[in-house]
Order: structure tokens, then sequence, then C-alpha cells
């Protein structure tokens, strides 16, 4: 009886949610989406055939009409037709879905497996060379874009320019050598890009586990590695593990369109997508760190860089209770003043090479988008003077284009681009998850911070991709469509993290003081709460630019990127169109300065983040 | 008990993670419900002769009132019968009878058109007959599909071909679209004729009859299937559809279409410039040749090229831009590279269609204006872009240099055009075109900004880059030509549609090889939302579009057809134009004259194996 009030409970609980998502997701993709009439008319069309085809839209219907449909096409199941070809749309999925399943779970098995074993052989080596080797790697492969990924596996592997071993495209499978042939690209570069992400949180997650007591105590007793690995450490990290996996799937599938494989037609996309049921609010996107319940009931996180982007395909999330209960029962694992926390952390990155090699880059990189911003250089990025596809020379440095622009002077120009969005993304998803975190943690319990962490849930229930596509056609041709997207998304991690570290600090001597000489409520939030996340804010910072300049590549290439300029995601896209011609240059220098950029800033950011972790950062 | 190792962990629950992810794909492997057999592969079983063929975009639907591209057109010609169809082998294009018995017979006004259907003509075996069997095709058939196009529940796309030329067919409409009352201008005479009465001459009508739109389908099977029957053809064409989905659509012979055995001579054939293709085998034998068809529909070119050349996938391709410097060994004359001619067959032609950027005289910044004086300026600036356009360099750029740059709206694929035209209009002039802008007192300062729409891609994002960069070689300030990128083409066409753009580039395919086809795209009432994307509005073009329109092809109509190619360009209302050219590659055991456009659909019955090729 108390499961079923429970359950109960829960399900009403996740009315508002699912209420939430529904409207976003019809606001989005259904009401402000795109417009089919004009796909639906023939050539010369009266202003009376355009309204009849209206009306058999249901375009002329009301608002709340629409979206009552709507609700009740989820609730029912039965999607109606598609509005192309006719077919049910349930039929389609059907079709869809398995082959969708099927080119995707043999990447995602393998990619955790394969993401398992290295962070395994990592975490037993710990600061050993093949540690730092597999770790090397992991960033590097981190850094690559999922996009130069794929073109790069199909041009190697499926293309006259290489290999030429496996098919292109379709899915003729009749055989177990049919699907192997199919699959095989896509796998490669899931786990490709996969791996990266799975070996550093997993070696994370393991090599938490490695400082407990009873390893050392197994350790000293001369228990063999492969024992001590798999039944000592193993299987005790076996629930974020599998936490992580679980909670990746629902994020695998959109990745499939990459690959563009059959049994869903493109013009029904959208009725697909703005159809896609809710999800609970666990589901969203990845997440920084983990939180793993130990045997002894306390928890511990676990640090775990990451950044959101396709390339990510996994997901831990907080349950509600570990987010309302968030207060730490070990306080003094953090320190309490902002002040040693900041000079040990300078102390401490200044010592990590690979750090200061990744802010000096970095900085490189801003000089160069400096120059830009000034006009000292990258000037002539639009103009069409040079021949088409002049190679390498002393007048252009790097090549021309299709079109004879200067690709030297259209990468530099970008690097301006990169750091727009990228601080703009970083600064604005920072300031706003910073303050709602704030507030919510601070009036933990109350409305306020229910109304917030319903907005984050709603926001995590909808695939990033999607959503920023969605937010691309609402606001159509508007310049700050993808950074109001990005930031609309990015906010709810530093907000969650925010809100945590706020709950705790809210309980702290000096906030009871404050409180008790009756200083208001907003100066403490704001002069004494914030200032003291400050830590966690300039690491989500450098994580949120990453991937903001990660995404954009996608996005650009997707068409939902910049408006106006260049960028190197658009120079990636342009690419396509001239490896075939076997002119590699665009492709080339767009993809070094992306990977320079974004491998510099990991570095930085890794190093950053090791130099604040408040539990490093208190050690003698 | 041992414990369990690391090695272990590997051998053990590996596996079962495989074996999961097995399990998984064999779900995958399993057809689903509504696809109702499996796909061709090139691993066919023995004997059967397989076709596969290749369009760079995919039809959203198949059927006939909506096959509004060039990709449903295809698709749709080869699942069900139209009345007249294109010769094979002719170029020019010429027309011929399908399934109706001859030529109509028209009467001396040019107003009453008598057809006659060839008899014993059946629809394909479908549970929507009685009894499943397919019925005899009749002229009330032909009656009721062209009615689809004006009831709006079908959601018609082709009725602007026949709107207003038709007696009482729009009146039908208009009182509600029931199939059971008469048409007076629409009438099957009797079982096998029909009688079409037209409200004024229509030249073209006959045209319009060999389209994917005029295409006969049984009335059973759209009130069986409804909305579905987009997905469920149900035809009396060469082939019956098994199998279809976004990548590819897969037909069988139909083992009861018609036995008409081929005479080369009355479908074209030029044994000068075609008998390397091998067309001669199926002379005296009656289409279709293969088995079996399938059409993969690849957007991507890489996709499609590399399929291609693989040899077991698609045997045939419009070469993709970007492949035309590897594949040939000269532009001019066009000529492969001996690799390429040793390995396929290569046939190239010129589109009938054109690219060409209209000015919208709607806004008053660059079009009509209530000023005179500024009206005359704006008449100088569109000049000046004109001139300042590179036509070479995009030729150069997006079509290898092998497009045909030409001067007004009549494309070189119709027998109206005119070589000897002035190529002032296509000639790039930038001091002209400065000099220009600065004697009307156009500068930096002043020239009106502009907002360029396209739809959101790699290619329109380069051809919206390559003309703000000729613009700006004229003086045109780089920040003053905007981009507005749409996420589809339907948005894209809502603002055309709407007059919300300032200039629209883009592409016209011909419906049918006559140059009214394109002279309409200038005419007056044809304005927003009509395909008179300019808004322009000339008094003496359209009395002689209107006086043209109802004349039969002969010299004084093709005087007239110039004299408003003319007329455009004098009032510089467009930046025009260019028609590409395309080449096919086919595999050497294809035997096949391939067409894009025109032939389009019809070819495939035509297309045969040569032995040893193409079975498994």
């Amino acid at each position: 009886m108390e499961i079923l009030q429970y359950a109960l409970r829960k399900l009403v609980g996740g009315i508002p949610l699912i209420l939430g998502v529904t409207f976003v997701s019809f606001l989005l993709m259904v009401y402000f989406g795109p417009d089919q009439t004009y796909e639906l008319l023939g050539k010369n069309p009266t202003e009376e055939q355009i309204a009849e085809v209206r009306s058999e839209l249901g375009y002329d219907r009301p608002f709340m009409v629409r979206y009552g449909e709507y609700l009740k096409e989820l609730i029912t199941l039965d999607f109606g037709l598609s509005d192309s070809t006719g077919e049910p749309v349930s039929e389609m999925l059907g079709r869809s879905i398995p082959i969708s399943l099927a080119l995707i779970a043999p990447g995602f098995i393998l990619g955790n497996v394969f993401g398992i074993l290295l962070a395994l052989i990592a975490a037993y080596h710990r600061s050993g060379w093949i540690d730092k080797a597999i770790m090397g790697f992991s960033v590097i492969g981190m850094s690559i874009s999922f996009l130069i990924v794929i073109i790069g596996f199909q041009l190697l592997l499926s293309s006259s320019y290489g290999l030429n071993l496996f098919p292109v495209r379709g899915w003729n499978v009749e055989s177990l050598h049919d699907y192997v042939m199919y699959v095989t690209v896509p796998t490669l570069a899931t786990v490709f890009v996969a791996l990266g992400y799975n070996t550093r949180f997993y070696r994370a997650v393991l090599v938490e586990e490695m400082t407990r007591d009873h390893v050392r105590t197994a350790r000293a007793f001369g228990i063999p590695p492969g024992k001590l690995l798999y039944k000592h450490i193993l299987k005790n990290s076996a629930i974020p593990i599998i936490t992580r996996i679980m909670f990746s799937i629902p994020l695998v599938v959109p990745d499939r369109e990459l690959f563009r494989h059959p049994g869903r037609r493109q013009g029904d996309l959208r009725r697909h997508h703005h159809r896609r049921p809710a999800r609970p609010e666990s589901g969203g996107r990845p997440h920084r760190r983990a939180v793993r319940d130990h045997p002894a009931g306390d928890r511990h996180h676990v640090p775990c860089r990451r950044s959101p982007g396709v390339a990510e395909m996994s997901a831990i999330p907080e349950t509600s209770d570990q987010l309302r209960g968030g207060v730490d029962p070990n306080p003094s694992a953090h320190p309490e003043r902002g002040e040693s926390i900041w000079s040990k952390a300078i102390y401490k990155f200044r010592r990590d090479r690979a750090g200061m090699i990744g802010l000096a880059v970095v900085l490189g990189y801003f000089l160069m988008a400096l120059g830009v911003w000034l006009g000292i250089w990258g000037m002539h990025w639009s103009d069409v003077e040079g021949p088409k596809w002049a190679p390498m020379s002393a007048e252009y440095w790097f090549g021309t284009n299709i079109i004879g622009q200067d690709i030297f002077q259209r990468a530099v120009y970008s690097t301006k681009t990169a750091f727009e969005i990228g601080l703009i993304v970083a600064v604005l998803s920072t300031v706003i998850g910073a303050l709602l975190g704030a507030l919510a943690g601070f009036f933990n319990g109350s409305w306020i911070d229910e109304i917030i962490l319903w907005m984050k849930g709603v926001l995590d229930s909808i695939p990033f991709y999607l959503f920023v596509a969605a937010v691309a056609f609402a606001l159509e041709g508007n310049p700050w469509s993808m950074h109001v997207a990005m930031v609309s998304v990015f906010w709810t991690t530093t907000g969650r993290l925010v809100r945590g570290e706020v709950i705790k600090l809210r309980n702290f001597e000096f906030v009871e003081a404050s409180r008790a000489i009756g200083v208001p409520q907003t100066t403490i939030i704001f002069r004494h709460i914030i200032p003291n996340t400050f830590h966690i804010l300039l690491v989500q910072a450098t994580i949120v630019f990453v991937a903001a300049i990660k995404s954009e590549v996608i996005l650009s290439f997707l068409g939902l990127g910049v408006q106006d300029g260049v960028s190197w995601g658009l120079m990636i896209s342009e690419s396509t169109l001239e490896v075939l011609a076997g002119y590699f240059n665009n492709f080339l220098w767009a993809s070094v300065f992306l990977f320079g950029l974004v491998m510099a800033f990991n570095m930085f950011s890794d190093a950053l983040q090791d130099a604040l972790d408040p539990k490093k950062v208190a050690e003698p | 008990m041992p414990k369990p190792s690391l090695p272990t962990f590997v051998t053990d629950i590996l596996p079962l993670w495989l074996v999961a992810s097995a399990l998984v794909l064999l779900a995958g492997c399993t057809p689903a419900e509504g696809e109702r057999e499996p796909a061709a592969t090139p691993t066919e079983p023995s004997g059967l002769k397989v076709y596969r063929h290749s369009l760079d975009g995919a039809p959203s639907t198949i059927d006939p009132v909506q096959s509004s591209n060039i990709y449903a057109n295809t698709v749709v010609l080869n699942a069900y019968d139209t009345l007249y169809r294109f010769k094979y082998l002719a170029r020019p294009y010429e027309i011929t009878n399908n399934l109706a018995a001859a030529m109509p017979e028209i009467s001396d006004d040019g107003l009453v058109y008598r057809i006659r259907i060839k008899p014993g003509v059946h629809f394909i075996d479908d549970p929507a007959f009685e009894d499943g069997v397919g019925r005899e095709v009749t002229a009330a058939d032909f009656v009721y599909s062209l009615k689809r196009h004006f009831d709006s529940s079908q959601r018609p796309r082709g009725a602007w071909l026949w709107q207003g030329r038709i007696v009482g067919l729009d009146e039908w409409k208009e009182a509600g679209s029931d199939y059971d009352r008469e048409v007076a201008g629409l009438r099957a005479e009797d079982r096998y004729t029909i009688e079409v009465r037209l409200t004024k001459p229509y030249p073209q009508f006959v045209y319009t009859l060999a389209q994917g739109y005029a295409a006969i389908v049984p009335r059973e099977a759209v009130e069986k299937y409804g909305r579905e029957f987009g997905s469920h053809p149900v035809g009396s064409g060469p082939f019956r559809v098994i199998a279809y989905d976004s990548s590819r659509i897969v037909y069988e012979r139909n083992e009861k279409f018609r036995q008409e055995p081929v005479d080369l001579a009355a479908e074209g054939y030029d044994p000068a410039t075609q008998a390397y293709t091998g067309v001669e085998a199926i002379a005296g034998r009656s289409p279709p040749f293969v088995d079996r068809l399938q059409i993969d529909f690849i957007t991507e070119n890489a996709a499609r090229w590399n399929s291609f050349t693989k040899g077991n996938e698609i045997q045939y391709l419009v070469v993709p831009n970007e492949q035309v410097d590897r594949i040939l060994a000269s532009k001019d004359p066009i000529t492969p590279t001996p690799d390429i001619a040793e390995r396929y067959h290569m046939h190239h032609g010129v589109e009938a269609g054109f690219v060409f950027m209209s000015f919208n005289m709607d806004f008053p910044e660059i079009g009509y204006n209530d000023d005179p004086v500024r009206e005359r300026r704006n008449h100088a600036l569109r000049c000046a872009m004109i001139r300042g356009f590179d036509w070479y360099r995009r030729n150069e750029s997006f079509y290898f240099g092998l497009g045909q740059v030409f001067p007004g709206i009549i494309p070189p694929a119709v027998p109206e055009y005119d070589p000897e035209l002035s190529r002032e209009s296509v000639t790039l002039d930038i001091e002209g075109a400065r000099r220009l802008l600065a004697d009307n007192g156009w500068d930096g300062d002043n020239l009106p900004e502009i907002v360029y729409g396209a739809q959101a891609g790699v290619s329109q994002r380069l051809l919206y880059e390559q003309f703000r960069g000729f613009m700006k070689k004229i003086g045109y300030p780089r920040e003053k030509i905007v981009l507005k990128q749409y996420a589809t083409f339907g948005d894209f066409i809502k603002d055309v549609s709407q007059s919300r753009l300032p200039i629209v580039f883009k592409g016209w395919g011909l419906d049918y090889p006559d140059a009214e086809n394109t002279l309409q795209l200038f005419y007056g009432p044809n304005g927003s939302p009509g395909s008179n994307d300019a808004n322009w509005s000339n008094p003496e073009y359209d009395r002689l579009y209107e006086e043209s329109a109802v004349m039969l092809p002969s010299p004084e109509r093709t005087r007239i057809y110039r004299r408003m190619n003319q007329l455009v360009i004098d009032d510089c209302v467009a930046i025009t134009g260019l028609s590409r050219t395309r080449v096919y590659l086919w595999h050497k055991d294809v035997i096949a004259m391939p067409d894009r456009q025109i032939v389009g659909g019809f070819f495939i019955r035509f297309v045969d194996i040569a032995d040893g090729g193409g079975e498994g």
C-alpha cells in the first residue's frame, strides 16, 4: 500500500514536469515550428488555396486547441498520419526505431566496455606513464569534433580515397555479414568519440574506489591485480557505472541521424521530434559530477570533467532526493575561507605543466581573436578575390576555397567567432546558473526552489540538439538563436552545482551570523554566498566555453549555427563539398584550429579543476 | 571456487554484452510492419535482372496529385500510366502517346480534345479491387484522377496546370468537389473516350498530360487507403512498388503491363550519337526489361558517388559537381578520362531549366517607387548589380564551367532560344557598374540594405557569400547584403510567396519544353503568391503573354516570346541566367540512354541489363 501511495505521489508530482516539457516542445517545435503550407502547395497558388492548405494542416485553429490535440496524441500514442506521406506516424516509428537501435547499440556498448577496460588499466597504474598516456589520448579524443571523426572515418573506410571497404549508406540487412558491413563505420566513429569521455569518467570512479581502506588492505594481503580490480574495485563501482550507462541510453539515439541511415522520412522528422514523449527529470543531458552511494551511506562527489555535446552520450543524474538533501555530512572537507582556496589553487595551478601550456595556447588564440576585433588581421575573410581552390602558397598560406576565399583569413577570423560564442555563452550561462542556483539553494524547499528545479527539469528533459534546432526554427533568421538555445540549456548544470553548494553554505556560521545581525537576504546572497561559489563558477565557465565551441561546429554544420561571419564549423561544413573533389585545405585547417583551442582549453580546464577541487586544495 | 579475475571479466561478461547487442540487432533486421517485402540487394536471387537507379533527393509521397518535384515525378511515372509521354531517344524532346491510343483529336478552334485510350489495360492486383484483381483502366479513371486536383481534401499540388482552363472544373470545386457530379468540360464519353473542353486554347495542354500530376489512379484505391494512398500506389504503369521508404523505392516488373514492342525509329533513335549505348538491343521487344527496379534516394553527393563507384550498388548517377574535374579529360568538348570511358558510359546535356535571381519590384528600395526619380535610380542600381555579377566565376565555382550562361529567361533547352541575342546582360563589367552607380547618385552610404534569403545549407551559403563578394567589387558594402537563413525550403518559399524578400535566387525546372513555362515567371498576374517572384508588372509584356499563350508554335509566336525576353532584360528585373549541364554516368552493363528531367521517369522502362550483368 505504501509503495502504491509512493508511486502515486511520484506520478502526480511528475505531472507539472510533463506539462512543462510538452508545452515547451509544442511551442518550439509545433507552434513556432516549420510551416509546411508552402511545401504542400503547387506553383502559382491562389490565396484561397493557401487558406485551404493551412486549414487542412490545422494552422488556423486556436493555440490551446492545438496544444490539447497535441497532448491527446501523446497520451493515446496515436500520432495520426504523417503530413507529407500520409502514413501513420506510429508505423514509421516502428520501422525506424529498431534500425536506430541496431545501428547505435554496438558503438554504445563497445564504447562503454573499452572505456571501463582502459579506465581499469589507467586507474591501476595511476600517475604512471600508462595512466598518463591513456588520459592524454582521452583528452585528444574529447577534443576532436564528432563531425570531423565522422567525415574522417567515412573518407578513410568508405570512399575511393581510402580503403573503400564498407557501404556508404542504406540498410539492406539480411545476414550477419550485411549487418557487420553497415554497422562498422558508425560503430568505430562512436567508439572513437565516446572512448575519451568514458575512460575519464570511469577512471575517476575507479580511482576514488582505489583510495578506500578495503582496497589498501586487500593490496597489503597481496591479492593479484586482476582479482583486486574486478572484485574489490570494479564491483564496488558498479552503481555509478551502471547509472551512467542507463541514463546515457536515451541520448544515443539521435546520433544516428548523422549517419543518414534510412527508416525515417526526412520530411517527417518534425512530427517525430515534436511528439517525443517526456522523459523523467533525471534523463537529462550529461552532468559533470557523479553522485554515488557508498555502502557506508555517505555521498561523495566524484569529479568528472564533461561537457555537453553530441559526443557525450552519457549522463549521471542526481536524483531529486539527492538534490534536496545535498548537505554534505562531511563539511570539513571543504575550505571555509575563499582566500585559502584561491592562493592554494594558484600555487597548485602554476605547478601543473599541462595546465600552463594549455593556458598559454588559449592566450595565444585569444590574442589572435583580439587582432581580429581590433581590425589588425583576418579582415579579408569574405573577399572572393582568389582563384578557386588555390593550393597553399606565399600568397594564400592555407590555400583558397571553392569561391576563392582565403582559408587562412577565414581560419583566423573564426577564432574571433569562437571566442565570441564561447565567452557569451559561458558568461551568460554561468551568471544565470549562479543566480538561479543561489536562489534555489538559499530558498531550498520553498516554491522558488521548486520552480527553478522545475525549469531545470523541463530543459534537461529535451535532447540538446533537438532543443537547439527547435529554438533555431522558432527564432528563424535571428543571429542570436544559437546563443539563446545554448544558454537556455547550459545554465542548468551550473545552477545545480551552485544550488548544492549554497545549501551547504547557508548553514555555515557566517551566514547564520549575517542573518542574526539583520543583513538583508539579497545582501547575504550576493555579498556572502555567491562569492563563495566562484571556484565552481570558474571551472563551469571553462567547461561551458569548450562545450559552446564544439556545439557551434555541429550546429553550423546543420545550418543552425553562425548566421553572419565565418566559423570553423562553417568551414568544415563547406569542406564537405571539397573533400570529394580532393581538396582538403578547408577541412584540415579548420579542424587543426578547432582542435588546438579545444585541446588547450581542456588542458587548462582540467588543471583549473584540479587546482580548485576543494578536497585537493584542502590537502596539505 | 576461484573468483573471476580481470581476464574472466573480458571473456565472460563482454560476450554477454555482445549477445545483448546481437539481440537488439536482430530486432533491427526483422522487416517492420508496413514494409511489405525486403529490399533488393546486390545479391539477388539468380536470374533476375536488376537495375539500381539513383536520385539526388527523395519524394515525400508517391501520390500523383502531390508529385510536385522531379523525384516524385520519376517514381510516379514508373508505377502509374499517363495518357502521353516523351519519346525515349528524341532530342529535342518530342511527345508521343502512352496510354492514349493516339495523339488527341483537336477541334479547329483548339478548344475540344478527344482522346481515346487503349483498351485492355489493367491496374495491378490490389485488395482495393473486388476479389483483389486489378480491373481495366477506363476513361472515367482519367476524369476522376484530374478532378482530384480540384478537391482540397486530396492536398493536390497540380491544379495550377488546369485552373481556369477546363470548362466547369473550377465551378465543380466551388460546389464542393462531388465526384458523382459531372463536369461539362471533362467527361468520359464512353468507356475508352475522354472529351475535354477548354475555356480558351491551351497549346501546352497535351504536355500537361505527360506529367505525374496527370497519372491515372483507381478511385477504389484512393477511397480505401485515404491519406495512406501516398505510400501505397495502385497503378497500371510498367512496374509495381513492393517497398518504399525515405531511402529507396523498390519495384517489380508489372507482369500485366501491355505488350508494345519498341520501335526505335519512332522513339527518335539517332545511331550516330546513341549507338554506343547499345539501345539497339531493345528493338522489337516489349518493356519493361528488368525484373526489379530499385531507386536509391541519396542526397549526399559523396555517398552517391561512392555508391556508384563501388560497382555493386547504384548503377547510374548524375555526376556531382565536385567530381566533374576528376572524370573529364576535357570540358570543351566534354570528354571523359580514359579510365572513366573504359568503366562507364557517359552522356551529357543541358538541363531543361535555369538558375536566376529576381529583384522584387515590390520593394521601394530597389523596385517600384512613388518617386519617379528614385524609381529611375533603382533601375540603374539593378542594372549595375547585373553588370557586377560574374557569371563566369559563378559557373566555374558551382557548375564546373560546364553551365551555359545565356541572356534573359528563354533557356537553351527550348526551341525558342535565341543564340544570337546580345550577351551584354551576362557580361561582367565592374567599371561600368561602378560608373552607373556613381552617375545615379549611389554610394556606399546610401545604397539600400538587401536581405538575401536562403535555405540553411552549405551550397546556399556559399552562393550568398559569392554574391556578396561580387557586389563588394562594385562598391556595395559587405554589411549591407544580409543573409537570412531558413530552416526549411517551405519557410523560404513562404517568405518568397508573401513578397518578403527583395531578391530571390532560385532554379526553375521546366514542366514542358515550351518557353511559355519560363515566360509565365514574369507575367504580372502571377505575382506573389504566384511564381512571379519579381512582382514585375509590365503592360506590354502581359499583353504579349496573353496573346501568345493561346498560339500554337509558329515563327510569330517565337518572335513574341523573344520580344518579351528583351523586355525583361531591358527593365533589369533579374540577374539571369545559367542552364546547368548534367553529366550522366552509368555502368557498362546497363543498356540505357538516361535523362533526368523531361523524359525523366519514362526512360526507366526502356532500361535493360546486358547478359551477365545485374544477375546474381
